[in-house]
């Protein structure tokens, strides 16, 4: 390169570069300067009016409630004249966005949607005890009280590690159920009992075992209607744990010792993994032989593509998540039946995904009343109601009060409005405490929940038998448990 | 070139002309005529670019053909196990995402802002600072280059964390001006260094004309070297910009209710029940398609751009 004057010197640039340097510092210093204020409480307005005008941001994975709840925020806006503004992640997403919100110290997000395990458990300590806000005089009361939600929903979704105090709502009650084809299960039902030698209607009596004699017998004898008797959800991915748990419980295994408690109200500290027990490897080995006569396309699907496969006529049956049902009496209407999961040699379990709702403890004091009438709406019988109704989705409710609810009770039969109310008879069923399964809730669950999904998947490949399964699972959660969280 | 069916041309051709030429002679060829070896490789050779290409074009196309396509069809016809070409063609998943609660029209708003102001920006600050590293000369030149460009190195993840926490202090969180200092944060590096790299090519005796003509430094740089650089700008715009209207990693930890843009939008059709694939293949084509016209409008300056700087080694 020619030189020519003038140009510009080494010294030159780096005054240069100090001066802008400079210029951003004291730029950032003065934005940084403003101080954050609370929102404005008019005492005298009563209790749902004091915080008119606040704008409040609630942070939810991309849930039917969620839909519903967005499509129908104005009931609530009317009530309190505050604002609610809906953002909605994919789930890992919604994780990495809540920690970083958490860790700030500033609170975007008010309201914070808690999945159980993701949020509530390792991040349980930077979210606000809503015992606090339940005695506030100031403030309107939870209708029912909290002996309104099912009670084990309101352990799992709404505490951690101590049974009093509790940091979020339950707000939806996602549970795995067996979806089957009814219509295929009347046609072929005297066939099927005449060859098998069990009545083959599905229900909490049948065992494993038969299901799976039922799989392969509509492998063998109904090509004409369906392509597999069974699909699962046994891609590498949390749908497999939820989908391998369900046989794992109901073998008699267990991820660790005391294992429903460490479900339903959690811990910091589960002590050693208990799936290198003979009951674990029994259940493994089962799992590995049904999923060998399931749809080969199982082991590509999450909850979405085995719900997509039984919605398009390729499977008998499936365990699924019950809030599929909406979209299954749209695809297959009046043909699908549900009930609870099989029993296994031991127990019978459903897996629960339940969620709740709370609030970030980085809110100042109004913002978090005005957070707290958010929550005392939003999971209140009539919005749940209204999100049963909702064309927008909605779940189904956590509530006892909303399944007696006349109108309720009669959507649980066909022609039904409120079609995820189809399944009300099963999940009651399920989330009795003796057969709702729930995951290990603990703070490190994500990290255990991928090396056991990531194993699982080898086994399924063929790559390691199940008891090499279920030892690696147990070596690599006793090493992930050992180093403990700190959050 | 020529063969035995083809005589000499009398007048020197272009080398394309002289390729298809020789193409056409060979097809020509009498079929019992026995071929050379090095005309029979050369045929294979020609079959061979051409399935290429073919292939080429399929692997690009034929997704963005099918997302067009499956965003005009309805529910059934999208998730139908039989893919369907033929189908009723329908405008629900366009008018289904500017209707309800989530309208799309906020989000193409905040991605235009976002994409828009920080390209524009990143060309602008590219420009003065890639000005300034190619006519500069001063020890640890070459040092100070790759430093700058090493910081687009480190992967959004890594840089993601330190970023948020600065952008919380500094009240840019859920901000237009936070996206865009993002964006920018990522994209200026590339631009200097790409800049850097155009300047360089050219000439400075060009400027030195320009300041013993009486120009200032700035006017030299505005009147004389940037139109010579034009294609430089126009490449670095558009690669910005698409970087910065497809980017969902930042957008998805940076952006809230105030500034979501079109790549969240998007990823809120996959739910825990199911993927709106109507919607999301409609939102697909309308994330592809301005990017698409962006690109064919320039083009011809992208192309030049996109060689240029080549042989520099800068």
């Amino acid at each position: 390169m020619d030189r020519y004057p003038p140009q510009p010197s080494r010294r030159d640039v780096l005054r240069g570069a100090l001066a802008a340097g400079a210029s951003a510092a004291l730029g950032a210093g003065l934005v940084s300067c403003g101080s954050r204020s609370d929102v404005a409480r008019t005492a005298d307005a009563g209790p749902w009016r004091q915080f008119q005008g606040a704008t409040l941001n609630l942070i939810s994975e991309n849930t039917a409630p969620t839909a519903a709840i967005a499509a129908h925020t104005k009931p609530f806006t009317d009530l309190t004249g505050i604002e609610v503004r809906i953002v909605t992640l994919e789930l890992s997403a919604l994780v990495q966005r809540v920690a970083l919100d958490l860790a700030s110290g500033r609170a975007q997000y008010q309201v914070i949607y808690a999945d159980p395990y993701q949020v509530l458990a390792p991040y349980q300590r930077g979210l606000v005890d809503l015992r606090s806000l339940q005695a506030d005089p100031n403030l309107p009361d939870l209708p029912g009280g909290v002996g309104d939600f099912i009670p084990v929903q309101m352990d799992a979704a709404g505490r951690f590690a101590d049974p009093e105090p509790f940091y979020a709502l339950p707000y939806d009650a996602p549970t795995m159920i067996w979806q089957y084809r009814r219509d295929l299960f009347e046609k072929y039902h005297d066939r099927m009992a005449g060859d098998l030698g069990f009545d083959p209607t599905p229900g909490g009596d049948r065992t494993w075992e038969e299901y799976f004699r039922i799989a392969r017998w509509f492998n063998e004898n109904a090509a004409s209607d369906v392509r597999y008797g069974t699909g699962h959800q046994a891609r590498q991915h949390d749908s497999l744990m939820n989908d391998f748990s369900n046989v794992l419980w109901s073998y008699g295994g267990t991820y660790f010792d005391n294992g429903r408690e460490v479900g339903r109200l959690g811990t910091r500290d589960p002590g050693p993994c208990r799936l290198d027990s003979d009951a674990a490897i029994a259940g493994a080995e089962f799992y590995n032989r049904l999923l060998s006569i399931a749809d080969p396309a199982s082991k590509t699907w999450d909850w979405d593509g085995v719900g997509a496969a039984f919605r398009a006529g390729r499977l008998a049956m499936c365990p699924n998540w019950h809030e599929f049902a909406a979209s299954n009496e749209t695809a297959l209407p009046g043909r699908v039946g549900y009930a609870v999961l099989p029993r296994g040699p031991v127990a019978t379990a459903n897996m629960y995904g339940g969620t709740g709702v709370g609030i970030s403890g980085n809110t100042l004091p109004h913002e978090r009343g005005a957070a707290w009438l958010f929550l005392v709406w939003a999971t209140s019988p009539e919005t749940q109601l209204a999100n049963l109704r909702s064309e927008a989705g909605g779940g189904t409710p956590t509530r006892t009060s909303v399944y007696e609810m006349p109108e309720v009770r009669a959507a649980e039969r066909r022609p039904s409005p409120m079609p995820n109310m189809l399944t009300a008879a099963a999940v009651r069923q399920a989330w009795q405490p003796d057969r709702i399964g729930l995951r290990p809730k603990i703070p490190m669950w994500n990290e255990c929940n991928t090396a056991i999904f990531t194993q699982l998947s080898r086994m399924l490949s063929g790559a390691e038998s199940p008891r090499e399964t279920m030892r690696s699972i147990k070596s690599r959660v006793d090493r992930i448990v050992a180093r403990g969280w700190v959050a | 070139m020529s063969t035995s069916t083809t005589p000499p041309s009398p007048t020197p051709r272009p080398a394309v002309a002289d390729e298809a030429a020789h193409g056409r002679a060979i097809a020509a060829a009498p079929r019992g005529e026995p071929q050379s070896p090095l005309e029979s490789s050369s045929r294979r050779t020609r079959w061979l670019v051409t399935l290429l290409i073919v292939l080429a074009m399929l692997w690009t196309l034929v997704p963005l053909a099918w997302m067009l396509l499956s965003s005009f069809k309805n529910r059934v016809d999208v998730t139908a196990s039989t893919p369907q070409v033929f189908f009723t063609p329908t405008l629900d998943n366009y008018r289904n995402l500017f209707r309800g609660p989530n309208n799309l029209a906020p989000y193409i708003l905040h991605s235009v802002l976002a994409a828009g102001i920080s390209a524009l920006l990143a060309v602008f600050l590219g420009a003065l600072a890639g000005y300034g590293l190619a006519r500069t000369q001063m020890r640890g030149k070459r040092h100070l280059a790759f430093w700058i460009i090493s910081t687009r190195m480190a992967p959004i993840a890594a840089i993601v964390v330190p970023l948020f926490l600065i952008f919380r202090g500094l009240g840019l969180i859920d901000s237009i001006p936070g996206l865009v200092l993002a964006y920018l944060t990522f994209n200026l590096p590339f631009a200097i260094w790409l800049m850097s790299a155009f300047f360089a090519e050219v000439p400075s005796s060009l400027e030195e004309s320009a300041l013993v003509s009486g120009c200032s430094r700035w006017q030299a740089f505005y009147l004389v070297i940037l139109p010579l650089t034009k294609s430089g700008l126009v490449t670095t715009f558009i690669l910005c910009l698409v970087f910065a209207w497809n980017d969902y990693a930042f957008a998805v930890v940076f952006s809230g209710p105030n500034s979501q843009t079109l790549p969240i939008a998007a990823s809120q059709l996959v739910t825990q029940t199911g993927i709106d694939w109507g919607q999301l293949t409609a939102i697909g084509t309308i994330v592809v398609v301005p990017m698409m016209l962006a690109g064919l409008a320039v083009r011809r300056w992208l192309v030049t751009g996109l060689t240029l700087g080549a042989v520099t080694g800068e």
